[in-house]
């Protein structure tokens, strides 16, 4: 026997045991990470930055609580994005709720001196945009299969819906997204964006 | 942002050319009529569609990750504690589920309480090189300060995928997505100059860590700061070095109804080093503060924003 296994990383699964029985140090470390996948989950869901860090929190208080009765069926990745995604569609139905705001982040693209910053900025906002047009059950498809990688299986397990709607979605929603990222390809001038 | 549209009809060949992206042999032959050359083009389409939507991503700071996964771990210790983190005592409540819309209903505000968890993370983070700049004033030491580092943040995504799904290794300026599952943080050396207030992607984030540097901006809305007069920018209490309020005039140029200009400090915003000038406004006998980043090359500005 080798002792190569007491210094392997610990499993999801081992984590999940250990936080549910009170280790902090083990919640941090399965929390640490996934947090990347799921701010970018509530990062492609929201749109913008601001309502993603509070699904992006949302989420994680979430998991934390509900940790006590995950019971491992599913893996914690799928469970841990069904919440996710469920805290970023909250954050969707409560930003239709929200009066808009008039004056802050206003972007303003910068003159040529500046070209990367300028492109960054408005690349962010043409996907934004884009993403903003479709339905939530759509982009939450679309972004769990090509943001976060998840098989068809998976995604239907995330979005309780069967995978031949998934499958559909996937399809109807990179076409939407398609012809919206093509018809804004022109060069941006001067834009300005009102948090939604 | 747009309203939402009704998505795309399903098309045959846009179903098999998103089959074909995600390597999947669809069983019910889906695209068997279609031209493999369309199916082909369409499938470039996608991938153009998956393409930006990997890139692009900026990660919060480390400050602002780190206070968001310890508000999370302390809403877990307090929920075992049997409380919830207002303190108010949940009957039964070890480990038991609570819903999003009940936690937010104890909570209050949710953004004010993990902003002010980051406000709190940044400011100690900031404290040691504030204090050391302190002492160098204090002692009249003309050497100049190190230079500052500022932490830049790389979001890692989308692991080794079960399914040979998207590999996120896709980078672009100035973010940089990678394969693996674990987060990276990186530090990039900054030039000498004023103090960096730290890394922002966002206006919020910018905002945040500007208050968390300057607690005079936020303990006191509308009370004029006791600060340099505007030939003078001047951080809290003490000189600001000249290069960070360079673009004043020019800033002043832009916006109108400018007030006195209280702090002038620099920061990294989406990678790219900007001056920060906090401006006092004056409306009626209400005083506010407004942000004004700035491109140091070119004074150009990229964020306005409100504090």
């Amino acid at each position: 026997m080798t002792d190569a296994p007491t210094r392997a990383e610990p499993s999801d699964e081992q984590l999940v045991t250990a936080a549910q029985g009170g280790d902090r140090r083990a919640l941090d470390d399965l929390l640490r990470r996934h947090y990347d996948r799921v701010y970018a989950i509530c990062r492609r869901m929201t749109g913008n930055d601001a309502d993603a860090l509070d699904a992006t929190q949302d989420a994680l208080i979430a998991i934390t609580r509900g940790l006590g009765r995950y019971d491992g069926r599913a893996r914690f990745t799928t469970w841990s994005y069904r919440v996710a995604t469920n805290a970023c569609l909250d954050e969707l139905r409560r930003r239709k709720r929200r009066p808009v705001p008039q004056e802050d982040t206003v972007f303003e693209a910068v003159p040529s001196s500046a070209p990367r910053l300028d492109q960054a900025v408005a690349d962010r906002l043409t996907i934004d945009e884009a993403l903003a047009q479709l339905p939530g059950d759509f982009r939450a498809a679309v972004v769990l299969r090509d943001v976060i990688g998840l098989d068809y299986a998976d995604i239907s397990e995330v979005l309780s819906i069967p995978p031949g709607t998934v499958r559909s979605r996937i399809a109807r929603g990179r076409r939407t997204l398609a012809d919206r990222i093509g018809r804004n390809q022109e060069p941006p001038g001067s834009v300005e964006v009102s948090a939604p | 942002m747009n309203e939402p549209l009704e998505p795309a009809d399903l098309d045959p060949a846009d179903l098999a050319a998103s089959d074909a992206l995600d390597d999947r042999v669809p069983d019910d032959g889906t695209g068997a009529g279609v031209d493999p050359a369309e199916i082909a083009a369409r499938v470039e389409e996608f991938r153009a569609v998956r393409n930006a939507l990997t890139t692009a991503l900026v990660a919060p700071s480390p400050e602002v990750r780190d206070a968001q996964l310890a508000n999370a771990v302390a809403a877990f210790t307090a929920e075992r504690a049997g409380t919830d983190t207002t303190g108010a005592r949940v009957p039964g409540a070890v480990a038991a589920p609570v819903s999003l819309e009940e936690h937010r209903a104890r909570s209050g505000g949710r953004r004010s309480r993990w902003l002010a968890v980051a406000a709190a993370v940044a400011a100690i983070a900031l404290a040691v090189p504030l204090v050391r700049a302190a002492q160098h004033r204090s002692t009249s030491t003309l050497s100049a300060t190190p230079p500052t580092e500022a932490a830049s943040t790389t979001l890692t995504l989308a692991g080794p995928t079960p399914d040979g799904g998207p590999s996120s290794s896709v980078s672009s300026p100035p973010t940089q997505l990678s394969g693996g599952s674990s987060t990276t943080v990186s530090t990039v050396a900054g030039p000498v100059g004023p103090p960096d207030v730290g890394s922002a992607s966002s206006a919020d984030e910018l905002a945040l860590l500007v208050q968390a540097a300057e607690p005079e901006l936020l303990s006191a809305p509308g009370t004029p700061t006791t600060l340099a007069d505007p030939a003078s920018p001047t951080t809290t209490g003490s000189p600001a070095p000249p290069a960070a309020g360079a673009c004043d005039a020019s800033v002043r140029s832009h916006t109108a109804g400018l007030g006195r200009l209280v702090v002038a400090t620099t920061a990294m915003f989406q990678g790219a080093r900007v001056d920060v000038l906090v401006y006092e406004v004056v409306s009626g006998s209400t005083t506010s503060h407004r942000i004004e980043a700035v491109d140091p090359a070119t004074c150009a500005v990229i964020v306005e924003r409100s504090l």
